[in-house]
């Protein structure tokens, strides 16, 4: 066995059996299994490194290593190409620094076993989902991601928020889990086979139904969409921060949120097998994503603005890159059926890493925020600068990278998506795109000036607050590090993907969109400096009076209203199903008729309220729409059959 | 002929498992419907899928028994002839459609393999992992218990 | 006869069961009826070869695995509120938080 083959084999399969072990160890000692979960993720990093070498002096071909799992059907194998081992290294390295950092952060705290248990499982499914070779072993995993970030999300389980927040996300997520079995069917439908390659080859062979193939790349489409929080799915994400700091942090730098990311760039590359269907494609499915994607850019930028918790402030500007991601992604064919000289391919998968980072870091920096002050409100913070200077200087360069000001990570990385959005030539998105840059900087300077700056609030003040300890500062301090020099590392990337690129790292100051860029930031940044240092009180009146569009930015553009109101619609249809059933017996001539309409009264429908049932019948209501929707797919199918 | 009888038959039993309310009537009704399900399976061929619907089915029914009068709330209700009757005839309505009406046309394609080969030879891995994992959760199931005892 | 269809009566009672009923255990009875529908659907799709019924080894350990664990949920849940009836167990539950949140405001 090759040294890589072991590697590709280990790096996932280690994590997932370590993960039985932890609650074994931790019965004994704490400590040590402490230091056996951060050994494992040590490990699995230097795994992930050694998978580097090879792709990176390789053709850009995958390497596929398979063994039998049902003889003559399935195959389980992984799948070695740059992007997965590009996925495979970021999981690795966050897996470490979330190991380290929740030994400072999760001190103390009840059912730290389980938590461990969770982590280490669901590190080895996100690689186990990003290194398959087929769709059936993607899907499994795919499926694991979103039940153990169910379970940390709603990890202190006593509040109800927490609850509630778990469900949502399980619900929601699970419509893009729907979306994707039926495409994964259909593929197997059409080639008969699960695995990537089967379907290459299909594709290459040039016999398939592109119209089917179409419907299929929607498919995955709200797969992605829903996995990846994206507009209409994104408000799970808000929701989501009822989690600990630190499995938000890796819930939005490497797992879950980039699972969707990876469906899409790892689609883009099988679909690119036959540039016949890009060509099927260009005119729906890619401005779809890049429509999608600017849209969303563009709405998280702006409930950025508007929310007072910290964290939430770091969930909308995820949705919001994101956004950025899927517009790179949706205008990467607008010219080419060749993912080699695609710039917005190579764009979105070069920003997800540098989002990575400064999302890490904004999220490790909050974690010690809350951890020092014991709220997630910014409105009780202000004037950290002194008693936290260390996460102050931190926040400065989380703050910079995330405008994507020269010369940090997101600058270029940001860039090259912008330039792929401006060839792809669509004005309005164009416009949208800057404009959400813009607002941006604009949130990242409010919630600077809200935490750092000003006079400490009373709540503070009442408060001794320390800095973050040792053991949470040094890997927020590795990841500001790799904030500044990860945008240098462009070229060498680009050859590690194998992507020919035309923009070199000089063109990306000199290109046409960067004093554009520029230019878009300063009244965000005069706006924000009036309102925040010379108590300008224009905005703030606009934000706390009532208007149209401070209702909408407060209800986040209603989106969960109106999945509410959705809801209660199927639990009005469900209490007039009841009472009709009831009306139905009653008339028999019987007094158990009257007994059963007694103990269910409609009433007790009607005054439910969100809770634990309005969850229970959402559920059902998944699975109706699930279940409509692939009764419409057979019949665009395979039509009517024998009817 | 006997299929028909079946999926009447299932079909009723499934409708009286959920619409009756004394909860032991509702239970042996499900039970009803197991054993149904077994019997098609048998009269298809599928011998083993239907040992296998039998175990779950007893195992499933014997809790539900045991947790049945718990969970129930304390109703002292005879079912009314009326209902029942109104009920089966239902499931009679509702099972026409499956007799009458054909949607399915395809033929299965795969190997024509026998279900110990199939199960050994192919599946070997899944059955041992199986056993692994449920092992596991009796073990933990377990330790919980010993030490729920202890306190 | 098509047992497609019959499997998909079955997923049709079971759902009907779970929109309409808050009784806990008609919900599970209907979790049940539609796990039987689809175990059904796939054991007559696969019926002459062995495979089928191999590949259902899966899904009944799974399916049992499921039931337990609902069963033990239930009987937990209706231990600690008195009663089996979703609606009164959810009054019950949300009684409990305001006594909580209020509980706190005072402190």
């Amino acid at each position: 066995m090759m040294l890589e083959e072991f590697s590709a084999w280990f790096v996932w399969i280690i994590p997932l059996i370590a993960s039985l072990f932890v609650p074994v160890i931790g019965k004994y000692s704490e400590k040590a299994r402490n230091y056996f979960v951060i050994a494992i993720a040590g490990i699995v990093g230097v795994l992930a490194l050694s998978l580097v070498p090879s792709v990176w002096s390789g053709e850009g071909e995958a390497i596929t290593y398979t063994i039998p799992w049902i003889s003559g059907f399935v195959e389980a194998g992984v799948y070695i190409d740059s992007l997965s081992v590009l996925f495979t290294c970021l999981v690795a390295f966050f897996a470490l620094i979330i190991a380290v950092y929740s030994q400072g952060y999760m001190k103390g705290e009840e059912g730290l076993t389980r938590y461990y248990y969770l982590l280490l499982l669901f590190i080895g499914s996100m690689i186990g989902l990003v290194i398959s070779d087929n769709m059936l072993q993607m899907f499994i995993f795919w499926e694991m991601v979103g039940l153990c970030s169910y379970a940390l999300i709603s990890f202190w389980y006593k509040k109800p928020e927490s609850i509630h927040s778990g469900v949502k996300v399980f619900i929601m997520t699970r419509i893009g889990d729907i979306m994707l079995l039926a495409a994964i069917a259909i593929l197997f439908y059409m080639f008969g086979t699960f695995s990537f390659h089967g379907v290459i080859e299909g594709l290459q062979s040039g016999v398939f139904n592109t119209e089917l193939m179409v419907i299929t790349a929607f498919l995955v489409l709200g797969g992605a969409v829903a996995k990846s929080a994206q507009f209409p799915l994104f408000t799970w994400l808000y929701s989501a921060m009822e989690a600990p700091t630190s499995v938000s942090a890796l819930l939005h730098a490497a797992t879950m949120v980039k699972a969707g990311i990876y469906l899409l760039s790892r689609f883009i590359l099988i679909f690119a097998a036959a540039p016949a269907l890009i060509v099927a494609l260009q005119p729906y499915w890619f401005p779809t994503i890049s429509w999608i994607g600017v849209i969303t850019a563009f709405i998280g930028a702006t409930l950025g603005l508007m929310t007072t918790d910290i964290k939430g402030v770091l969930a909308y500007s995820t949705v919001s890159q994101i956004g950025f991601m899927m517009a790179g992604l949706g205008t990467a064919m607008a010219h080419t059926t060749d993912v080699a000289m695609s710039t917005g391919w190579f764009a979105s998968l070069f920003h997800m890493v540098s989002h990575a980072f400064f999302e890490g870091l904004g999220f490790l920096l909050a974690g010690g925020i809350i951890h020092a002050l014991g709220t997630r409100d910014m409105r009780l913070m202000g004037g950290l600068k002194k008693a936290m200077p260390l996460t102050f200087a931190l926040m400065i360069i989380m703050i910079v990278t995330t405008s994507g000001l020269p010369p940090f990570a997101a600058f270029f990385s940001k860039g090259l998506i912008l330039t792929s959005v401006m060839d792809a030539g669509s004005l309005i998105q164009t416009i949208l795109i800057f404009a959400a840059t813009a607002i941006t900087f604009a949130y990242c300077i409010r919630m600077f000036s809200l935490v750092f700056m000003g006079k400490p609030s009373e709540h503070i003040s009442k408060i001794h607050v320390h800095e973050a300890p040792k053991i949470m500062l040094v890997p927020a301090a590795i990841l500001a590090a790799l904030c500044i020099v990860w945008g240098i590392a462009q070229p060498y990337i680009a050859s590690f993907m194998h992507i020919e690129l035309e923009h070199t790292l000089l063109g990306a100051f000199t290109s046409a969109e960067t004093p554009i860029f520029l230019l878009l930031l300063l009244p965000a940044f005069l706006l924000a400096y009036a309102s925040y240092y010379k108590n300008f009180m224009g905005i703030r009146k606009i934000a706390a009076g009532k208007n149209p569009l401070t209702a909408i930015l407060n209800h986040a553009y209603f989106i969960d209203d109106l999945y509410y109101g959705i809801a209660k619609g199927i639990n009005g249809f469900s209490a007039a199903l009841t009472r009709f059933e009831n009306a139905l017996f009653a008339h028999i001539p019987d007094k158990v008729g009257s007994d059963i309409s007694d103990a269910a009264a409609p009433g007790h429908v009607m005054t439910l309220k969100k809770g634990p049932s309005d969850s229970f019948r959402n559920y059902v209501a998944a699975a109706v729409l699930g279940f409509i929707l692939i009764m419409v797919l057979i019949v665009l199918t395979v039509g009517f059959g024998g009817i | 002929m006997i299929f028909e009888i079946l999926a009447i038959g299932l079909i009723i039993s499934a409708i009286l498992a959920l619409f009756l309310d004394e909860v032991v009537y509702s239970v042996a009704a499900l039970s009803g419907t197991f054993l149904f399900t077994a019997i098609i399976y048998v009269f298809s061929g599928a011998i083993y899928a239907a040992i296998f619907q039998f175990a779950v089915g007893v195992g499933t029914l014997a809790i539900l028994f045991l947790s049945g009068e718990m969970l129930g709330e304390k109703q002292i209700k005879k079912a009314s002839p009326a209902k029942t009757a109104g009920l089966i005839g239902a499931g009679v309505v509702l099972s026409l459609p499956a007799i009458f009406l054909s949607v399915s046309g395809q033929t299965t394609v795969g190997p024509d393999i026998d279900f110990g080969t199939a199960l050994w030879d192919i599946r070997g891995v899944d059955v041992l992992l199986q056993a692994l994992v449920i092992l596991t959760i009796a073990l933990g199931i377990a330790v919980v218990l010993y030490e729920r005892r202890k306190k | 006869m098509d047992f497609v269809i019959l499997a998909l009566v079955m997923l049709a009672i079971g759902i009907y069961g779970l929109l309409t009923n808050r009784q806990l255990l008609k919900v599970f009875i209907s979790i049940e009826l539609i796990a039987t529908a689809a175990t059904l659907n796939f054991v007559m799709l696969a019926s002459p070869q062995g495979l089928g019924e191999a590949l259902l080894v899966l899904a009944f350990s799974v399916d049992t695995a499921v039931s337990a664990v609902i069963l033990a949920l239930l009987v937990l849940v209706s231990k600690r509120y008195g009663t089996g009836d979703l609606s009164k167990i959810i009054a019950k539950m949300q009684e409990n938080a305001e006594k909580e949140e209020s509980e706190v405001e005072a402190q």
